[in-house]
Formats: C-alpha cells, sequence, structure tokens
C-alpha cells in the first residue's frame, strides 16, 4: 500500500476494508471565492477608467474646447448605465448583454448585440495599447528634450509597436488561462486614486498661481465630425450639435459591460454589494475621468492644448505650475498609471470578447472549433487567437492614430446598451412576476405592472445617441455594421451546422470548466478550515441540490465553513444494490454547485473523494473536518429514514471514541426535515 | 445491569441464551434472516412470522446492512410491539457473502423496533450502538467462542 493509501485510512478504517476512501480530490476555481464588493469596482474600472487617458483628446478633436462638459455629462450618465446594469445583473447572476438581450428581445437580437459587444472589445484593446504606447513615447521625447538628447521617437510608429507587444503578452497570458486577479485590478486603482489626487491638488496649486478661464460651451465641430450630416442642419435644430457631442464623447462609457462579468464573483449580499461597487465606480468615473479632463482643459493653454490629443494627462502634467524636473517625474508616474490602467484594458479586453464568445458558444451557436480546449492549457484558445489577430489587424490599419480608433469606438457601446436597456424594459412586462432585488428608479405601479419610466427615458436617450451617431461617426457605423453584420452570419451559420448538437447541449446544459488537484489525505484539504463552525454538504443528484441552497441561504460565513462532497463510486455501488442511479457526471454536479454558490455569493469547499460507500465516506469526511452538522438531499428510492439508518451504522463503525461536540444530521427536501443527533 | 440515560440502548438488555444461534452449516443469508425470525418469534408469540420476515427482506432490498466488518444488521420497524426484539447469529466458518459485495457476513443481529416515531431515535441509537461494539476484532473474538453462554458474556461485558 502507498504512503497516500496509508494517510487517507489509518485514522480511520481497517486497511483492507473495501469501504475505505480511495482517492480524494479537491475542486478548485476560482469561481468559488468571493471578492468584497470593493475589489469587484476595481476590476470595473480598470477597464472603465481607462478611457480617461484618451475620451478627451478623441472629443477635443471631434467638437473643440467644450470636450470637458461633455466627458462630465457622459460620466453622470453612467451612473445612469451602472443602475440599468444592477437591474441585469439581480436578474441573472450570469448575465452580459447577451443573456440579457437574448431572455428579453430573442435570440436573433441577441446575436446583434453580441457583435456590437464585440465590435467594443475588439477595438477596447487596440484603442487602450495605442493609446498607451502614445503616453510612452510622449514620456521618452519630453525626457530626451530634457536632457538635450536631439533623438525622437515617432510616436505612432512606437504607439502601434507597443500596443501590439501588449495584445501579444496578454493574448499569451489568456491562452495559458491565467486569470488577472481582482488583486491587481485594486493595486492598480489604488495607484491611479494616488495619481489622481496628486493631479488634483497640484491643479489647484496651479489654478490658484496663475488663474484659469472655464472652458466655453460653444461646439466647433471639425469636418470630419459632421459625418453625413449637414452642418446648417446643426443651425435648425439646436439640441442636434449637443447629442452629436455628446455621442462623440460616450466612448468613454466602455467597459461597463465588466460589470456584469465580475458580478459572479462578488460576495454575499450580492446585490447590496454591488450597488455599492457601482457607487465606487461612477464617483471614480466622475472624478477620475470626467475630473481630469476638466482640469486638462483649464490647466494646458487652449492654443497648445491639440498638441496632447493623444496624451491629454501627460499634457495636463507638463503644464502644471512648478520645477520641469518635478514634472517629468509627475509625468512618468502618471504615464505608468496610464500604461498599467490602459494594458490592463487590453486584458480586460480579450477576457471579455472570451467570455461573451463563451456564452454564445454555450448555446451551441458556434460550431466546436470555437469551444476547442487547448491541449496543454485547457483553455478556448481558438477565440482568443481570433481575437487577438483581430486585435493586431486593427492596431495595424488605425497606424497609431487613437483618434482614428475612437471614431469607430462608440458604435459597438452604444448599440449593445441601447440592446440591453430595451431587453430589460421588456423583460419588466414578460417576467413581471420575477421579483427583483433592484430596479432603476422612476416607476409608476399600476395593478401588477411597474411601468418603467425611468428605465424608457435612459433608452430613450441612447436611441437618440445611437442614431444621430450612425449619420455623424461614418467610420462606426460603415466598420461596426460590417463587423456586426459578419459576425450574425458566422453566428447563423454555425448554429446551422452546429443544429444537432445544440440540441444535445441545450439538453445537457452548460459545464463549467472545473479544474482539480489530487491530494493525499483528507486532512490535507480539511486542515485548512478555520471558523468555529463547518457544515459538510452531501450532494449527489445535479437536480437535488435543494439542502444546498438551503444552507446558503441561512449560512453566516463569518462563522461557519461549508464543504460540499461527492462521494464518487469507484465501481457499481456495492450497497444498495438495487439502487438504480447512474454514475454522476462530476462536472455536471459541481457546475449546478458553482452556479448555486455564485447565486449566494458564498464560498464553499468543494471536494469529491472516490469510495465504494457514499456513508462510510460521508462519515470520514465529517470526522476528518470536525464538522458539527452534516446536511443530506433525501434520496428518492430510500427515504430519509433509511438514509439516516445508513449513516448512523458507518458513523458507529467508524467513531472511536465520544465526540466533543454532537454532529447534527439533516436531511431537507421541499418543506421538510429529519434530523438526527450523532453522539 | 448499569442505569444508562433513557435513549441510550445497551445490546446486552436484548440479548440471552435463547435468541443467539451458532450457525455452522452452509446457509443463504435470507434462510438465516428467516431462522433468526423464527427464534425471535418464539420470544413473542403474538408476531407473525411471516409478517415480520417479509417486512425484513423488504428492508433489505433497500441501503445496505452490512458492514465492512462482517456484521450484518437486517431489521424492520414493526407496529404492534412497544420494544426491541432481537436475534443474534454468528458463522464461525464465514461461508456466507452479502449478495453483491466483497464482504463476509460473520455475523448477524437481527432485530425489529416500533414503527412509532417517538422510537426512532432509540432505533438510530441501537445501529448505531451495533456498529460501534461489534468492531472486526471483537467479531473475530466473538466467533472463535462455542457456546451460546460464552457469547453472550462476551457481549454482556463488552456493553457495559
Amino acid at each position: 500500500m502507498s504512503n497516500s493509501e496509508e494517510n487517507l485510512n489509518t485514522t480511520f478504517l481497517n486497511k483492507n476494508s473495501p469501504l475505505r476512501v480511495k482517492k480524494v480530490v479537491v475542486l478548485t476555481t476560482a469561481m468559488l471565492t468571493f471578492i468584497p464588493f470593493w475589489k469587484a469596482a476595481a476590476v470595473v474600472l480598470c477597464d472603465f477608467g481607462s478611457s480617461a487617458f484618451y475620451v478627451g483628446g478623441i472629443a477635443m478633436r471631434a467638437f473643440g474646447q467644450a470636450f470637458p462638459w461633455y466627458v462630465i455629462a457622459v460620466m453622470l450618465f453612467a451612473g445612469a448605465m451602472l443602475a440599468v446594469y444592477t437591474e441585469s445583473c439581480s436578474m441573472f447572476v450570469r448575465g452580459g448583454v447577451y443573456k440579457v438581450v437574448k431572455e428579453g428581445l430573442g435570440g436573433t437580437v441577441a446575436k446583434v448585440a453580441t457583435g456590437a459587444i464585440m465590435f467594443d472589445f475588439v477595438l477596447t484593446g487596440p484603442i487602450s495599447g495605442v493609446s498607451a504606447g502614445h503616453y510612452l513615447s510622449g514620456l521618452i521625447n519630453s525626457l530626451f528634450h530634457h536632457f538635450g538628447v536631439t533623438m525622437y521617437i515617432p510616436e505612432n510608429t512606437f504607439a502601434v509597436c507597443f500596443a501590439i507587444l501588449v495584445t501579444m503578452f496578454f493574448w499569451y497570458q489568456n491562452v495559458k488561462g491565467i486569470e488577472d486577479s481582482s488583486d491587481k485590478s485594486a493595486k492598480i486603482i489604488i495607484f491611479a486614486l494616488f495619481i489622481c489626487v496628486i493631479l488634483f491638488v497640484w491643479s489647484i496649486v496651479t489654478i490658484a498661481k496663475r488663474g484659469a478661464v472655464l472652458p466655453t460651451f460653444a461646439l466647433d465641430f471639425s469636418d470630419h465630425a459632421y459625418g453625413w450630416v449637414k452642418p446648417t442642419l446643426l443651425q435648425k435644430i439646436g439640441m442636434l450639435g449637443v447629442v452629436m457631442a455628446i455621442g462623440h464623447s460616450v466612448l468613454a462609457l466602455s467597459g461597463l459591460e465588466t460589470m456584469a462579468q465580475v458580478f459572479r464573483e462578488i460576495e454575499y449580499p450580492k446585490i447590496k454589494n454591488l450597488k455599492k461597487a457601482a457607487i465606487i465606480v461612477f464617483i471614480f468615473a466622475l472624478v477620475f475621468t470626467g475630473g481630469l479632463t476638466f482640469l486638462s482643459s483649464l490647466i494646458i493653454p487652449p492654443e497648445i492644448i491639440g498638441q496632447y490629443s493623444e496624451n491629454l494627462l501627460s499634457g495636463l502634467s507638463m503644464q502644471l505650475w512648478g520645477p520641469q524636473g518635478l514634472k517629468l517625474i509627475l509625468q512618468a508616474l502618471v504615464v505608468f498609471a496610464g500604461v498599467i490602467m490602459l494594458s490592463g484594458a487590453v486584458n480586460t479586453a480579450l477576457i471579455g470578447s472570451n467570455g461573451v464568445l463563451n456564452r454564445v458558444a454555450e448555446d451551441g451557436v458556434l460550431t466546436d472549433w470555437f469551444r476547442n480546449i487547448h491541449p496543454k492549457y485547457g483553455t478556448t484558445h481558438n477565440i482568443i487567437n481570433v481575437v487577438a489577430i483581430t486585435q493586431i489587424l486593427i492596431i495595424v490599419l488605425s497606424g497609431g492614430k487613437v483618434y482614428l480608433l475612437g471614431e469607430a469606438y462608440a458604435f459597438g457601446v452604444l448599440w449593445s446598451f441601447v440592446l440591453e436597456t430595451a431587453a430589460i424594459v421588456m423583460l419588466r412586462f414578460k417576467n413581471r412576476e420575477k421579483k427583483r432585488e433592484f430596479m432603476v428608479p422612476f416607476n409608476i405601479k399600476i395593478k401588477n405592472y411597474y411601468f418603467p419610466v425611468g428605465i424608457t427615458i435612459i433608452l430613450l436617450i441612447l436611441v437618440a445617441l445611437a442614431g444621430v451617431n450612425l449619420f455623424t461617426k461614418k467610420t462606426a457605423t460603415i466598420t461596426g455594421i460590417s463587423f456586426t453584420v459578419f459576425l450574425f452570419i458566422v453566428f447563423w451559420i454555425s448554429e446551422k451546422l452546429n443544429a444537432k448538437k445544440a440540441n444535445a447541449m441545450f439538453e445537457e446544459g452548460h459545464r463549467e470548466k472545473i479544474n482539480t488537484k489530487n491530494v493525499n489525505s483528507l486532512e490535507e484539504v480539511l486542515g485548512k478550515l478555520n471558523k468555529p463552525n463547518t457544515t459538510l454538504v452531501a450532494v449527489k443528484n445535479p437536480s437535488n441540490l435543494y439542502h444546498f441552497e438551503e444552507v446558503l441561504k441561512t449560512l453566516d460565513e463569518n462563522t461557519t465553513d461549508v464543504v460540499i462532497f461527492y462521494a464518487k463510486p469507484v465501481t457499481e455501488s456495492r450497497f444498495g444494490r438495487n439502487v438504480s442511479f447512474a454514475p454522476t457526471e462530476e462536472n455536471e454536479l459541481f457546475t449546478k454547485v458553482i452556479l448555486s454558490a455564485e447565486k449566494f455569493g458564498h464560498r464553499v469547499m468543494p471536494i469529491l473523494v472516490q469510495s465504494n460507500d457514499a456513508f462510510y465516506a460521508i462519515s470520514q469526511v465529517a470526522k476528518a473536518s470536525g464538522a458539527n452538522q452534516i446536511v443530506m438531499g433525501v434520496s428518492g428510492s430510500h427515504g430519509a429514514n433509511n438514509q439516516l439508518e445508513r449513516l448512523v451504522m458507518a458513523w458507529g463503525a467508524l467513531k472511536k471514541e465520544e465526540l466533543e461536540k454532537k454532529i447534527n444530521v439533516r436531511i431537507l427536501w421541499e418543506g421538510r426535515e429529519v434530523s438526527h443527533t450523532l453522539e | 445491569m448499569n442505569s444508562e440515560p433513557e435513549d441510550k440502548t445497551s445490546i446486552s438488555n436484548f440479548i440471552n441464551t435463547n435468541n443467539v444461534l451458532i450457525v455452522k452449516e452452509n446457509i443463504s443469508k435470507n434462510n438465516l434472516i428467516e431462522k433468526l425470525v423464527e427464534i425471535l418469534c418464539k420470544q413473542d408469540t403474538s408476531l407473525d412470522k411471516n409478517n415480520i420476515l417479509q417486512l425484513v427482506l423488504k428492508r433489505e432490498e433497500g441501503i445496505s446492512t452490512t458492514l465492512d466488518t462482517g456484521l450484518s444488521i437486517p431489521h424492520a420497524r414493526f407496529e404492534g410491539i412497544d420494544n426491541f426484539k432481537c436475534a443474534f447469529a454468528i458463522l464461525p466458518n464465514a461461508a456466507l457473502k452479502d449478495e453483491g459485495n466483497d464482504i463476509d457476513i460473520k455475523a448477524m443481529f437481527l432485530f425489529v423496533s416500533p414503527a412509532r416515531s417517538d422510537f426512532f431515535k432509540k432505533h438510530l441509537n441501537l445501529l448505531s450502538n451495533l456498529s460501534q461494539t461489534f468492531q472486526s476484532q471483537f467479531i473475530s473474538d466473538i466467533i472463535s467462542l462455542n457456546s451460546e453462554q460464552e457469547i453472550f458474556e462476551k457481549i454482556a461485558s463488552k456493553s457495559s
């Protein structure tokens, strides 16, 4: 017998017992650790907040010196979109634009929405990478100038090369499956906040020394910014100019989809924590993106602000009052903050697009080729490859021009928002009986309906912006529609090719990718439990997790560890020979476990043991974990009483001495409970 | 006899020389169960043997009542009694296998208990007590004994 088998058995059972636990496997997946609200906010801000580094410059080139007012307006509107996303998350733990639009408006529209959000993602990477490249080349050129070096780095070329390198780096990371931890995001945002505070304080000092003039409200559109709209139309419809200006600034809203991606990872209580995260995101974005953009327009003289259209915040740091050397240091810090935030956004774009396409593929809309798993790393590398190649192509075609990328950018953001918001409005009527923990405010209750006034106003604003943008942003319209149509055709063809398989997948349901780690003994994994109480939940049937959810509903995570445990039969079950259950696919079972844990946001420890007798295994695990509660679901074929009988028999056989604490055994099923105390 | 908490179930309370059986010949599990039911019914003539046998065999179709130590605990819950009725057998030759298992049945403790819901806790305690008492070594010791009296005394000393 090997040492590992010795470890498993010597404490409990006769070495030759056929009932011994044969193998212990811990299921490790990031999905079962949940993050606090402020880390969730940091994850969102690493994408959403990064637009601070380029939105001002893009807006300025589009409609002149009034840009900061409209960037602030867009940031205020972000609050409304955060409310929309919060409501969508209250309906679907694993939401996002595809899921929500599919439920609200149907599969066909969902494919269009996916095309739009994918267009957003494939542009987020390039615009972030190219922008970071401009900030870096701007710093290098500043340093050259300061130290009298006559060299000059061509910024566009440098930006292209840098963006390609960053994209390739994160392509590799994503293929290997190294997920960005929320800890890294939190550190990045804290650093960015630090820079933001310095810039604010220093800007106030500068304004105190030099004074400042508020930026004009007058719009001065460039020729390109009119798109297909005749300038004379603006004179007839004054508001059109305002809508156009907002439309040119709305790219700052990119990244909010990350809210839906991160929601599943938020800890209990989920919606309450999501709201806190949303408030942090809103305030940070308003101050960081809106505030810094506004300060840039106050500090950088109007006659030279155009020079900094590709790296506005660098321009802000260089135009502050004070010694040149200190300003260079500040510029370096700003550039560092920008590079790490923007690089983070490149990564988020890859992760987000991989996530969105995986969600689509789960529905059988994409052929198996897209879902092929990397033989070594287990990732959906084909999806990642396609997205990365597309992004690199876009970087090259852009020639390093941030403005060009910005021109194309807003299409995906706006149309995905339009469709998602429309879907939520529709779901207010379709799923009116479904309780939501949160609804976008301003609703009029008439009988059983909540007429969605607030969210309808948001939808109308989005439709107006999206509609105007169709005519004013030629590049966005042509490329966006082309991309969306192309992707829609790909989905349509894949779905047809996949028709049979899609039905089977629909019946099977989604299966989570679960990583496992073999351990030598139960103590190795259960020794990590450190709370005063431990609840062991035995699971077997993916359709019968009622008892698990009941535990999650009443769990106090501060005092109780939860171990989710499945005893996989090694061979055909020797005990209960008339038991007709088929060996359960543990992937299906633990996918359901993960979904339930995500729904409540409670941390659980899932383990799988191989054993000939589930009740012996339960007793062993209960003893090893020091559990004071065992919870099981009822067996449909045997009943709760027989289950208790077998458990006490197994427990009696294993018990060597009196227990320090009693173990409460509960068997739960809808509305009923049978319990017993093991002593 | 030691006093015990209300719900504790001492095995020696239910075993005597009249309901212990030493089986040396080859026998099937169902036949052994039938023999033990007969012994049990002899102790209480109000019990219907066929009825009890059917209940026990029906219970045997469910989750197994055999432990890896070699102890088998066929049982049933029965209305019309107010306490446990038990019978015990040892098989020194260990030629009886539980169907579908790799385990040799070396001892069988058959009992019926009242079907009342308030008795279920005692029912479970007896099962736990049996599996805790009849560990492998103890069973090996018992099956080496030669008489019902020795078996009873051995169990009594273990239970006290």
